[in-house]
This record gives structure tokens, C-alpha cells and sequence, in this order.
């Protein structure tokens, strides 16, 4: 039996789909996610950024692009762009189950940097990155709840929240190492002001092992590991967490 | 809150207004990471979710956490009072429980803050189920 379980719904559809183009995503960074969710309304979750602040992996199964160092310098913006990991997609400690699995998929090497140490020795810094026939956005989109660069987030991918995404290092942000896991942040009232939003944590329906967040019908869903802290502001209003 | 994974932390900090937030979908066995919840400029009513657990729990309510056995207690922000009079925090905490012999004991309560036991019993001669609540405080 359910009790007490008739709170508002609050559910609403979000924004459409529509406006993509059809052209590739090397150049924007961006991250595809494709949600089918329970609610049986999956949408397309994508993230941009600087790649100064970009972290090498953007969460997801599919379409991950890497950054992968020959060496460690430590020093330079392009020590700042590699040094967070050298992983490739497939085999990253985050998981990624389905890598590379999607159709169309072009992985792509690119050497986004490189230079000689003392040593003699060269420093590449290459940057996988996966193409494939869905735009998803401009770099460096603010969405509204932060600072431009400082965040990913799914506003220009036709949702009509942004569901934050951070990534966590392990010193200052962009300074040290990537930790492979991701701050989310659910922030009420993006409809409107005191608006009565839903939240639900719950399984990932692709990893269930994984986490799914959905914010009024909207939802992003995440491998296991890949978020280590989910904070849900609230906002006014009338507001339901389950 | 259906589902924390283990190593993951859940923050839920409520607003102006009031907040239902609803740890375990009837099975509290998902949650492998603490949760936190908290208000300081509304109130918030969490409740917390076995109904449907098989697996009996002996469950302990504080002033300002849930343990319920697993990896981690639920930790929530009492009630309070502000300097204004407004009244802020977790002022209700409803654990409801299922039909496996989970038990809830309850000690160091805020005044601010209460807390009830509720379970579901079917009477066959209503036909339906029933709610017993048990007031801690």
C-alpha cells in the first residue's frame, strides 16, 4: 500500500528537441547522453565547456573522448589540460561499458599540445575525440547557475533545466588530478520562482549499479562511481525529494 | 531518495517554504551512502521508507540522525527556531516501517523536531489496510 505518496507531481515535459544541427563535436568538447528513462520520455543530455576546465572524461557510455599524456611535466596550461588522467575511454576506472558502442562513432586522435623538457624529452598531450551526428551545443555555455567554465550542464542541450555536473579534483580545481568523479547539483526553480519541483535519485536504468537523477521529468543518468556527491537545492515552494 | 550508491554522499538542503523528502522507495536497502538533510530558511518532513523490506532493521532515531543499519545513518537538521520567530529545519521525521519485524527506538529527541513510527495493517474486515502511528515525542 502506498501512503502519503500523493504529493504534487510538478512533472512538466521541458522544452523540445528541436534546433540541432548535424555536425561534429571535436571542436565543442561535448558530451552526449541519451536517457531512456522510465518515464518513458528519455532525452539527450549534453555538455560544453573549456577544455582548460574540462576534465578528460565527460560522464556518459558513449561518445567519450580522453586525454592521454605520454608524460608528466606539471607545468604549462598544457600540463593544466593533460595532467588530470591518462585513461582511455574504454578502460577508464570510471566504467564505461558501452564506450565507443555508439553508431557512427569516429574516434579521432588529436595532439592538442606538446614540449620538450630539459631533459630532451618530449611531452604530447593527445586528446581523444569522438564525432558523431548530433550537436549539442556552443562552448562554454553559461546556464545560468554559475560562472562561465565553471560547469557542465545540459541547458543547451534542449532540456529546460540544467542538472550541473562538477568535476572533482583532487587539489585545486584544474590544477591537480581529475578524480574521474563528478559533483552533481540539482537546483530548484529553474521553471520559476517558489515553482513546486520533484527530484528522485534512483537507479540508472543503463547501469543499475548507477545513479539517474530526475528534476521535473527531466532525467540524467550516470555509471556507478562516477558521481560522488549529488546536492539538491531546493528553492521555494513546495518542493518533493524521494 | 530511492538509491545512494556506496562512497556517494546525498546533501539536501531545503528552501523557503516547506519540503518532503523521502529516503527509500520501501526498501531502505539502496541507500549505501549517507544522505543529509537539512533547511534553514523553511521546514522540511522526511520521511523514511521501509514499508517494503524484507529484511527486519532495527532502526534508532536521535536528534539529528536515522541509523538504520546500513553503511551509513541518515543525518538531518532538526528543528529550530530562528531569531525572527521563523521555524526552520526538519520538523517531522515519519519512519515507516514494514510488516518484517523492523523495530524503531527513539531517544535525544528536539522538541522541535517529532518523530513517528507509522505501519500498515491489513484488516480483512475493512478490506483494506490501516496506518498505526506511534508519536515518539
Amino acid at each position: 500500500m502506498n501512503w502519503r505518496e500523493a504529493e504534487a507531481s510538478g512533472a512538466v515535459g521541458g522544452a523540445g528537441s528541436a534546433g540541432r544541427g548535424a555536425s561534429g563535436v571535436s571542436q565543442s568538447h561535448t558530451k552526449h547522453w541519451h536517457d531512456a528513462g522510465a518515464s518513458g520520455a528519455g532525452r539527450d543530455v549534453g555538455f560544453a565547456g573549456s577544455p582548460q576546465q574540462r576534465p578528460p572524461f565527460f560522464v556518459g557510455e558513449q561518445h567519450d573522448f580522453a586525454v592521454v599524456r605520454s608524460q608528466q611535466d606539471g607545468a604549462g596550461s598544457a600540463a593544466r589540460v593533460g595532467a588530470a588522467v591518462a585513461r582511455v575511454a574504454a578502460r577508464g576506472p570510471v566504467g564505461h561499458p558501452h564506450a565507443l558502442a555508439a553508431s557512427g562513432a569516429v574516434p579521432t586522435a588529436v595532439v592538442t599540445a606538446s614540449s620538450t623538457q630539459t631533459n630532451g624529452r618530449m611531452v604530447r598531450t593527445i586528446r581523444m575525440v569522438v564525432s558523431y551526428p548530433r550537436w549539442e551545443g556552443p562552448v562554454n555555455t553559461d546556464c545560468g547557475t554559475g560562472g562561465v567554465h565553471s560547469l557542465l550542464c545540459s541547458r543547451e542541450c534542449s532540456l529546460a533545466q540544467a542538472l550541473r555536473v562538477d568535476p572533482v579534483w583532487t587539489g585545486p580545481a584544474g590544477a591537480q588530478g581529475f578524480t574521474g568523479q563528478y559533483a552533481l547539483t540539482l537546483q530548484g526553480d529553474q521553471l520559476g520562482a517558489n515553482y513546486n519541483d520533484t527530484m528522485t535519485l534512483s537507479q540508472s536504468p543503463n547501469d543499475s549499479a548507477g545513479t539517474k537523477a530526475t528534476m521535473n521529468g527531466e532525467s540524467v543518468a550516470f555509471n556507478k562511481g562516477q558521481i560522488s556527491t549529488v546536492t539538491v537545492n531546493t528553492g521555494g515552494g513546495t518542493n518533493t525529494s524521494r | 531518495m530511492n538509491a545512494v550508491e556506496a562512497g556517494q554522499t546525498v546533501n539536501i538542503a531545503g528552501g523557503t517554504g516547506h519540503d518532503a523528502v523521502t529516503v527509500g522507495n520501501g526498501s531502505l536497502s539502496a541507500i549505501a551512502g549517507p544522505v543529509n538533510v537539512s533547511n534553514t530558511s523553511g521546514t522540511t518532513s522526511l520521511t523514511v521508507n521501509d514499508s517494503q523490506d524484507t529484511a527486519g532493521r532495527a532502526i534508532r532515531v536521535t536528534g539529528s540522525t536515522i541509523d538504520f543499519g546500513g553503511p551509513s545513518p541518515i543525518t538531518y537538521a532538526s528543528g529550530s527556531v530562528l531569531s525572527n520567530g521563523t521555524r526552520v529545519g526538519v520538523t517531522s521525521v515519519d519512519i515507516f516501517v514494514g510488516a518484517s519485524p523492523d523495530t524503531v527506538s527513539a531517544s535525544g529527541l528536539s522538541s522541535l523536531t517529532t518523530v513517528f513510527e507509522d505501519s500498515s495493517y491489513y484488516i480483512p474486515a475493512l478490506g483494506r489496510s490501516v496506518i498505526y502511528t506511534h508519536r515518539f515525542n
